[in-house]
């Protein structure tokens, strides 16, 4: 029963996070702010990263990540980089975070934009000879950082609220 | 005596509303010539009434073949609708495809008709996905136009049936334009969401805003004659061998739905 639960959170989190990468490459994908898109897929992640089943975040990542390579340039550094960004965060999170704090994860979506758009640029330029570089080093990158900081800050936000709710239904 | 006066005064009234339905009706219709209401004064009040009585009890009897029929009407219209949304649709491609076909026989230029069937999702690169690839003749490099010669980008990856455009706003797009009538020479270089840039224009060349910068064909890259955009603004700074020049693109990728490849 345990693991039948267990399994049906993981499905219902990978349909979240697809829904949010539908999500991007059609509405946003249309509505830059500022001259930049949002990473839902990213925010949804980092939102999630306090999650114990870490597993279940990595499925996240690849399913997201999929959906952004098939509707972009086909060369799965988005998968990768994703990957990579959440074994790092969550590697630093167990190292050096004494306390957890929801306030956090907005500093996590900050240097989660980072680090994703590090290895994004990183891979692109060694591996496909795409030069990202000129976006990366650009003050465009400090906005995208703010909006996902800021949305996974959100994002995270509603889920605690959620769960409040519904941890007082129980009681009562 | 007084039931008398009664009903004396309700015959008078009687017949001045009778008599005063057959006066108005005339200065009714006479006053409504261009209507089709030949109905007029007491009688016409008379018979409103009576009709939308006559509805309204016809609704209440009727109420379930009203509510079927409305049912059916309803779906009907959004039936109608959804043709029309396709009409719409077969009519602006048959204009596309008609574009193509005139450039095709005056120019001997070839096209494939291909639908966008992804959009890139990151800030990084502007590019989007068509659903056609090597099996239909598509090659890297190969220019991506709209409405015939109205220049999207160029083709940057192939696959069997699909291929990556990338946009002319990309920050890795780069081709040789001619800018306006006196055909200044230029390269157009993509800024991201930002106005792409003319570079390699020199200070002393004069520019004029509003000018149109189409493809040169000096890069062998695309042919000459690809519409771009128009130039939006020149700056000429102090100390600078070259002109610092934006101009805004021709149509915005991202609210197209369909493209023509080049293919010769």
């Amino acid at each position: 029963m345990k693991i039948a639960k267990q399994i049906f959170t993981i499905i219902i989190f990978v349909l979240f996070i697809c829904l949010l990468a539908l999500l991007q490459i059609t509405i946003v994908n249309r509505y830059p702010i500022g001259g930049v898109k949002l990473n839902l897929v990213l925010i949804g992640l980092v939102a999630n990263l306090f999650n114990p089943h870490f597993e279940m975040i990595i499925l996240g990542a690849i399913a997201g990540g999929l959906i952004y390579d098939f509707s972009g340039l086909f060369n799965f550094i988005s998968l990768f980089s994703f990957i990579l960004m959440l074994v790092l965060l969550r590697l630093w999170s167990k190292k050096y975070l004494v306390k957890k704090n929801i306030l956090i994860i907005f500093v996590f979506g900050l240097i989660g934009t980072v680090i994703f758009n590090f290895f994004y640029v990183l891979m692109g330029y060694f591996f496909f000879h795409e030069n990202f570089f000129p976006y990366f080093l650009s003050s465009k990158q400090l906005i995208e950082m703010l909006l996902n900081g800021s949305g996974a800050l959100i994002l995270a936000l509603v889920g605690e609220g959620f769960s409040q709710i519904v941890h007082l239904f129980k009681k009562k | 005596m007084k039931a008398k006066i009664a009903s004396n005064f309700i015959g008078i009234i009687l017949v001045i509303l009778i008599i005063s339905g057959w006066i108005i009706e005339p200065v009714v219709v006479s006053a409504s010539a261009g209507e089709n209401d030949s109905q007029g004064g007491f009688r016409s009040i008379v018979l409103r009434v009576v009709g939308s009585i006559d509805n309204w009890l016809r609704g209440l009897i009727y109420y379930k073949e009203i509510q079927e029929e409305n049912n059916t009407l309803v779906f009907q219209n959004r039936a109608l609708r959804s043709l029309l949304i396709d009409y719409s649709a077969l009519k602006a491609e048959n204009d596309l495809l008609r574009k193509a076909l005139n450039i095709h026989k005056s120019e001997g230029v070839n096209f494939i008709l291909a639908n966008v069937i992804g959009r890139s999702p990151l800030n990084f690169s502007q590019t989007f996905v068509i659903d056609v690839g090597e099996e239909d003749g598509v090659k890297l490099g190969q220019a991506v136009v709209w409405g015939g010669k109205t220049l999207v980008g160029e083709i940057i990856d192939v696959r069997k049936n699909a291929s990556t455009v990338r946009a002319i706003t990309d920050s890795e797009f780069k081709a040789a334009v001619f800018i306006g009538e006196h055909r200044i020479e230029g390269l157009l270089r993509g800024n991201g969401f930002l106005p792409p840039l003319l570079d390699l224009v020199p200070r002393e060349e004069e520019v004029s805003l509003n000018e149109q910068v189409y493809t040169s064909g000096l890069d062998n890259k695309f042919i000459r004659g690809l519409y771009i955009g128009d130039v939006s603004e020149i700056n000429k700074p102090e100390g600078k061998v070259f002109q610092q020049i934006k101009m805004t693109p021709a149509l915005d990728w991202t609210t197209l739905y369909q493209v023509l490849v080049i293919t010769n």
